[in-house]
């Protein structure tokens, strides 16, 4: 138990990482499997553009024209950067009402502050076509601005006149991006509008399904017309940010925890990048739940993009991508960068907040340049910090992209660099693995993924062994499971004769006793005939000894253990390093002991036959089929691919219901209750368990208050002395 | 009659108990016996107008002038020709008038903080939330005496309204000034404590507009830079750099890794032709450094730094233990900030070295310093200070699992030895190897254990390797031994509110400073057979920290007393961390810092650290497999004139995975062993010409070029550019480096 605390309190505190000796100097991470894994760094501090340099004075025409200068100013709340393609920044200096471009050592090049008469206010987005025109999204003034790269006014488009719009009562564009057609992307409020050339609105992109809330739909049931009011209107995740690429895909963040937060749209506005985002709805636990029970509680990898932040859902303040595919995004409150490749798999955790160079308070805007360094801009500093990639990162984006390519050659060498400088780095693993498949070696395959931790793509690799293997041994494989199956069919039948002779001489008293000598045969007739087992054992009252049920539930829980350890690797519903004893214990076999007191309690009151021994023999023999499923899907797992887990849940979960139904029947036949009566008598059993649970878990929770309110007043009295 | 002897019991009761308390009082206010001849000192009579010679050595004058309370060190320079007049530069103790009667905006505070000779801080007796009030020596609320006596002043400060006094010294020592704050002048008879002490905190002071050629170094990781010429590109945002010397004062934190502390007691100002060192001398490990350029933030436009010297212990504490119960994440007005009652007043001695020319610069004050470490035995000259290879081996760790922690062996006893046995065929001849994680359960155990562990091959094969070791003359095996972390136990240090100094997890505690020297007696006990074997300590030259137990009490300058006998005690072969007091023993310093924490003051790093105790001691950064470059990080090590090193293992650092020590990325020696010998090698025969000698000077020459210059004139010139680079004819191939000999 204290190791289970322990665990969770690593997992609520991943900030407080503890001191270890020689730790990686630079902090980056990957995370896999939740875990979080030092790397080499990737991207490494180059500078920081603290100050913008250079001044607007008018010039001999007494106009007013940009001539560089000596000055310096700061940005004041900056919240958008865009790069054009000569690697120019335009940044949206919001806290002074102006767009400035300047080089990337931080020379004022151009500054924008006024058109079409009216100052800029808040300017809050930037966005350069290919030929120097700039879109500014004047936020404040509610209106999108084009303007010539010399400054010049050209155009300004107010809020686009459609029905569709009617409900918006104040324009307030954000971001803004535009395709090579002319589409115009805007972001006001929490969605994406597109807007054609003639500013008319072509609806809302990339709206995600609203699903449906459980507990929404409960208040709604009951709710009257007037609370219902009151209710929020349901709306789409948010959008937060949105970048466009050369082929007028849409990189959008969100904070859409069902499909991602991570989205790439195309034009029609579908989200193409893997959908493997946490649900956080109401229906979670029992669809989990549900899914677990037909998967056989695999251990399925929990996907998510970024990671939990005190307790919070990751909040991406900008996305970019690279000329390759490869995405990196910024959490904003943790300060941390994300990067992924084209098919979401996680390359590297880096930066951070902090007050150090290279660390951020807010950040708020992303960009990359052609030679793959980042630019963050952060709005609280009002700094753009550089970052340039490692050899590290380097090798491995180059990796991905050999693969991509369909060089698996390449691609393998340089994942076999990158693990020879990180042969921990989950990622290379997938790399390589994947190379492997292409190359048709399934058993390095094998290796790579489950190096990797990834059970998957594992399980695919065994499944093309497999296939090899049955190709070119059908005829023995065959053979064998024939034969096999025979013999376990013989044998059952044997078993099952040899079983009900006991069981006979039992009820005509030729056998006297059941001791754990005779008791595991004696006790194997409840999976034939389950309802005479249990007249027998309630008509030989005080005959049979407690041994063999008892030996019963210590064979089901050394055969969880042996289940945990030796089932076939993708098969595994529990990590053998994780596995706890106790923790298997109060899963597997408290809660069927607290069945035994429960239903005896209650049967006790309710008219019930039965004693507490004999309740505890019936549920004791009751858990035999679990022993016989576990065994067998334990054998058969070692021959069995991802792809055939339904088979596998019904051994596993399956069996469940056997064992339940033996529970019920037991119930039944010792207390002589009608099919209703013990419906009855179960359902309030169950409640009682919940109860036993619930008083225990209080009384442990109040003992544990009071020891640290003692703690505490002994504390304040020390500190008043 | 019934009466009286009860009120002789309480009587008899109350002396003995204040025989009790006193006697620890007593002991502890012991005057130190090494004591310089007492100055003797009368008031001073000298003209009140102009600057009076005080003293004069070491080719530089000190002067004062009463009127405008400013003293200032002079350098005596030859008669110069005829018509011109000598030309000696000068140092002033706080700004003068002309600098800040220009600064209209700056407040009267500041105006009087800038002129003073000292600030102090102080709060009232009973103060729970941290509060305190700063005051100056200049301003209208202090009174000051001067006093003179041979070759020195002295000012007597008085703070009349909170009642509290001390004094500062002024003397001029081999050309270098030294201020003393000794610990007898100090008095606080009213109802406020003083808290820190600023000694003369405007002295080298820079006002942002009379140059911009200078800079300010400080102690920051391995050394940090900012230039005076750079100060209007950073952030509106960025801070003054503050560093605890020896470990931070945060209890909370001080078993986390130790962000914004200082090795060394030092900092630097470059002024054009001139710099100051300032070095506490005396008293530092309760001490900060303060530095901070005239940044956006900083009230008045000016470079300075100075060291904020403490004189009590703080403490954090929970004002309402109860209302923190709750899971919710501790609010910050929960907390408070009690002053300790007890006065720390050890004599402080603040040298401020003052160069010229060449010598004014970083490099200048790196040999400054150097020398004086060396003239007081505070730097341990070990003249085969020499190592071609330090190698740790990870030898074991323990993984959670199902019924008991599995345990992972990483490299056996025998393996360690065959690793060595491949190293030294290779050719390598200096080769120093550490076992991390040597003993019984592996790293990370708390508190460790003497015991051998069997798994990696217990008693005998451990014999094997210590006679290995005895037979290969080049090498040298150390058992690391973590000495401060431990485990909950009684002898573990607590904080002012009697809690245990611990992590947040609540996992690891530190040792109580007094047992440090039982508890390294205790891990070499059973391995003290294997005498080829020498140990390393870890973490003793990395954290400092006061302990409040009343039975085994220890302030930050015992704890520094306690770890210098420890230190002094048992030869360690190797300490992790370099903070100053270890250096008089130390031989070889590990896991030391590859860089600064970068804060936003700062524009560079530079290997001050290094340059100070270079051709001493042996020391190793950054491990070679812990990169994902490694020719950089080569070239760093050569840069710094650091040791090369490795962590391996002869297993594959993926076995770790699940274990309290996954940070290793590849490990496995076999994958390693060629370039470590061709780097091993390469380091013995390319640098055997500057092995054992300091780092006189470092500079850039180019945007990513580097020349270090070596005492016997050898320089190294590094490239860390992709291109080549052309240097004095030679030429530098990219990411690499040339070892260029002295002209003649």
């Amino acid at each position: 138990m204290k190791k289970a605390v322990a665990i969770l309190l690593v997992l609520l505190l991943v900030l407080s990482v503890g001191f270890t000796a020689g730790a990686a100097p630079s902090g980056d991470y990957t995370i896999n499997d939740g875990v979080e894994i030092a790397i080499p760094e990737v991207y490494e501090y180059a500078y920081t553009i603290n100050t913008v340099l250079g001044e607007k004075v008018p010039s001999e025409d007494e106009e007013e024209e940009f001539v560089p200068g000596e000055e310096r100013t700061h940005l004041s709340r900056p919240t958008d950067m865009f790069m054009d393609n000569d690697g120019n920044l335009y940044i949206a200096d919001t806290g002074n009402g102006r767009v400035v471009k300047m080089t990337t050592d931080g020379h004022l090049l151009q500054e924008y502050t006024t058109a079409d008469g009216m100052d800029f206010l808040n300017p809050q987005g930037v966005y350069v076509r290919p030929n120097g025109e700039v879109y500014i999204a004047d936020t404040g003034n509610s209106r999108i601005v084009l303007m010539s790269p010399e400054g010049e006014f050209i155009k300004s488009y107010g809020l686009p006149e459609s029905p569709m719009l009617s409900d918006v009562l104040v324009y307030n564009p954000t971001k803004i991006g535009m395709t090579e057609s002319g589409a115009l992307y805007v972001l006001m409020g929490e969605n994406i509008m597109r807007i054609d050339g003639n500013n008319n609105f072509r609806g809302y992109i990339g709206q995600a399904d609203v699903g449906f809330s459980l507990t929404d739909a409960f208040l709604r049931a009951f709710a009257s017309e007037e609370q219902k009011k009151v209710f929020e209107k349901k709306t789409a995740s948010p959008y937060l940010n949105f970048c466009l690429d050369d082929r007028g895909m849409i990189y959008a963040v969100s904070q859409d925890t069902e499909e991602g937060q991570i989205k790439v749209l195309n034009t029609v506005g579908n989200n193409i990048y893997k959908k493997v985002g946490s649900r956080a709805s109401s229906w979670q636990a029992i669809s989990d739940a549900i899914n677990g029970f037909f998967s056989g509680n695999i251990i399925s990898k929990k996907f998510m993009f970024g990671e939990m932040y005190l307790n919070k859902q990751p909040e991406f303040a900008d996305i970019c991508v690279d000329k390759n595919g490869i995405i990196t995004v910024v959490e904003k409150n943790s300060g941390r960068l994300y990067q992924y490749d084209s098919t979401g798999n996680l390359f590297a955790v880096f930066g951070g907040k902090g007050t150090a160079q290279g660390e951020f308070e807010i950040p708020a805007s992303l960009v990359v340049d052609d030679e793959g360094a980042l630019y963050v801009l952060d709005q609280s500093y009002g700094t753009v910090t550089v970052l340039k990639p490692t050899a590290f990162i380097e090798k491995v984006q180059q990796a991905t992209l050999l693969y991509e390519a369909g060089d698996y050659e390449g691609s393998d060498k340089l994942w076999q660099e990158v693990l020879s400088i990180d042969e921990t780095y989950p990622t290379a693993y997938i790399g390589a693995g994947k190379t492997a498949i292409k190359n048709k070696d399934w058993r390095l395959a094998m290796e790579y993924f489950k190096n990797s931790i990834n059970r998957d793509e594992y399980s695919n690799a065994y499944a093309e062994l497999r296939y090899e293997f049955m190709k070119s041994h059908f005829w023995v494989v065959a053979l064998v499971a024939i034969v096999a199956f025979m013999g376990i069919l013989l044998g059952l039948i044997f078993l099952q004769a040899k079983a009900k002779a006991l069981l006979e001489k039992f009820e005509l008293g030729y056998v006297e006793t059941i001791t754990l000598k005779n008791g595991i045969l004696f006790g194997t007739n409840v999976l034939f005939r389950p309802a005479r087992f249990f007249e027998a054992i309630k008509y030989g009252r005080g005959r049979i000894k407690i041994g063999a049920p008892l030996l019963v539930l210590v064979v089901v829980f050394i055969v969880r253990l042996v289940f945990i350890f030796t089932v076939h690797y993708p098969f595994q519903d529990v990590n053998p390093d994780e596995a706890n004893l106790v923790l298997e214990f109060i899963k597997l076999i408290l809660p069927v002991l607290t069945w035994v007191v429960a239903v005896y309690l209650l049967s006790a009151q309710m008219d019930g036959e039965s004693t507490l021994k004999e309740n505890f023999i019936c549920v004791g023999y009751s858990m035999m089929p679990y022993i016989l499923a576990n065994v067998a899907a334990l054998a058969l797992s070692h021959v069995m691919g991802w792809g055939e887990k339904g088979i596998f849940a019904v051994f596993v979960n399956g069996v469940t219901i056997w064992y339940f139904y033996l529970f019920f029947r037991a119930v039944q036949r010792l207390n002589d209750y009608s099919i209703k009566r013990t419906i009855a008598v179960c359902l309030v059993s169950i409640f009682a368990m919940v109860l036993i649970w619930f008083v225990c878990l209080f009384g442990y929770s109040l003992v544990v208050c009071l020891v640290q309110f003692v703690k505490d007043i002994l504390m304040e009295a020390q500190l008043m002395m | 009659m019934k009466k009286r002897t009860y009120i002789w019991r309480i009587a008899i009761v109350a002396i003995l108990c204040m025989l009790l308390i006193s006697q620890p009082l007593l002991a502890e206010q012991a005057p130190a016996e090494d004591q310089k001849p007492e100055t003797v000192y009368t008031d001073w009579t000298g003209d009140s107008t102009t600057y009076v010679p005080v003293a004069s050595n070491g080719g530089k004058t000190l002067s004062f002038c009463e009127d405008e309370m400013l003293f200032r060190v002079e350098e005596v320079v030859e008669a110069a020709a005829e018509g011109e007049t000598p030309a000696g530069r000068v140092w002033y103790s706080a700004m003068t008038p002309e600098t800040y009667s220009e600064l209209e905006d700056s407040s009267r505070i500041w105006r009087a903080y800038m002129k003073s000779l000292l600030a102090i801080t102080y709060a009232g007796r009973t103060e729970a939330r941290g509060n305190f009030i700063k005051a100056y020596s200049a301003s209208d609320d202090a009174t000051i005496v001067v006093k003179s006596g041979d070759n020195a002043l002295r000012f007597d400060v008085e703070f009349p309204d909170v009642n509290i006094a001390l004094a500062l010294e002024i003397t001029l020592e081999d050309g270098n000034l030294v201020a003393r704050v000794p610990a007898d002048s100090i008095r606080e008879d009213g109802e406020y404590v003083l808290l820190t002490v600023e000694p003369l905190p405007f002295f080298g002071a820079v006002a942002k507009e009379t140059t911009t050629d200078g800079y300010l170094v400080y102690p920051d990781g391995c050394g940090a830079i900012s230039y005076f010429d750079r100060v209007d590109d950073k952030s509106a945002y960025a801070l003054p750099i503050e560093l605890d010397i020896y470990g931070t004062r945060n209890l909370e934190k001080t078993v986390e890794d130790g962000a914004g502390t200082a090795m060394l007691p030092i900092f630097g100002i470059k002024n054009a032709d001139t710099a100051v060192l300032a070095a506490i001398t005396d008293g530092e490990e309760n001490a900060k450094i303060v530095a901070t350029t005239a940044l956006e933030t900083s009230a008045v436009p000016i470079h300075h730094s100075n060291f904020e010297l403490w004189y009590r212990s703080e403490y954090r504490i929970y004002l309402s233990a109860a209302s923190t119960a709750s899971n919710s994440v501790v609010k910050k007005e929960n907390f408070g900030v009690k002053y300790d009652p007890q006065l720390q007043a050890e004599d402080r001695e603040v040298t401020y070295f003052l160069l010229t020319d060449d010598d004014a610069n970083y490099s200048g004050m790196a040999n400054a310093y150097r020398d004086y470490l060396l003239e007081n035995g505070l730097l341990n000259k070990d003249s085969a200070a020499s190592s071609d290879l330090f190698l740790t081996l990870f030898m074991g760790a323990e993984k959670e699992d199902a019924m008991v922690n599995a345990y992972v062996p990483m490299t056996t006893y025998e393996q360690a030895q065959e690793i060595c046995k491949t190293l030294l065929d290779g050719g390598i001849q200096d080769l120093d190897v550490m076992l991390r994680g040597w003993s019984k359960g592996g790293y990370g155990i708390y508190p460790q254990s003497n015991k051998l562990e069997k798994q990696l091959g217990g008693k005998k094969a451990m014999k094997a390797l210590n006679k290995f070791v005895g037979e290969n003359e080049g090498l040298s095996v150390s058992l690391e031994n973590e000495l401060l972390f431990t485990g909950k136990g009684n002898d573990i240090a607590v904080k002012g509110t009697n809690v245990p100094i611990s992590d947040l997890m609540n996992e690891t505690f530190l040792l109580t400073p007094a047992f440090l020297e039982k508890r390294v007696q205790k891990l070499g006990k059973k391995v003290s057979r294997f005498d080829n074997l020498s140990t390393a300590a870890s973490t003793l030259g990395r954290i400092i920290y006061p302990d409040y137990d009343k039975k085994t009490v220890s302030n930050r300058f015992q704890t520094v007393e306690t770890f210098k006998e420890v230190a002094d005690n048992h030869d360690f072969a190797a300490i992790q961390g370099g903070n100053q007091y270890v250096l008089a023993t130390a031989n070889h310093l590990y896991d030391m810092p590859a860089g600064s924490s970068l804060q936003q003051m700062t524009d560079d790093t530079i290997p001050w650290y290094y340059m100070i105790v270079s051709g001493n001691l042996t020391y190793s950064i950054t491990a070679g497999n812990r990169t994902g470059d490694l020719q950089v990080l080569k070239l760093r090590w050569i840069e710094y004139g650091a040791t090369p090193t490795f962590e391996l293992t002869a297993n594959r650092s993926l076995d770790l995975y699940g274990t309290t020590y996954n940070n290793l990325f590849s490990s496995e020696f076999t994958q390693w062993k060629d370039r470590l010998i061709e780097i091993s090698n390469e380091f013995n025969t390319a640098l055997s010409k500057v092995k054992g000698q300091s780092i006189v000077k470092h500079e850039s020459v180019g945007d990513e070029q580097i020349c270090v210059t070596y005492e016997n004139g050898y320089r190294i010139v590094l490239n860390y550019a992709n291109e080549a680079f052309a240097f004095e004819g030679a030429t530098v191939e990219a990411e690499n480096y040339v070892v260029l000999a002295p002209a003649n």
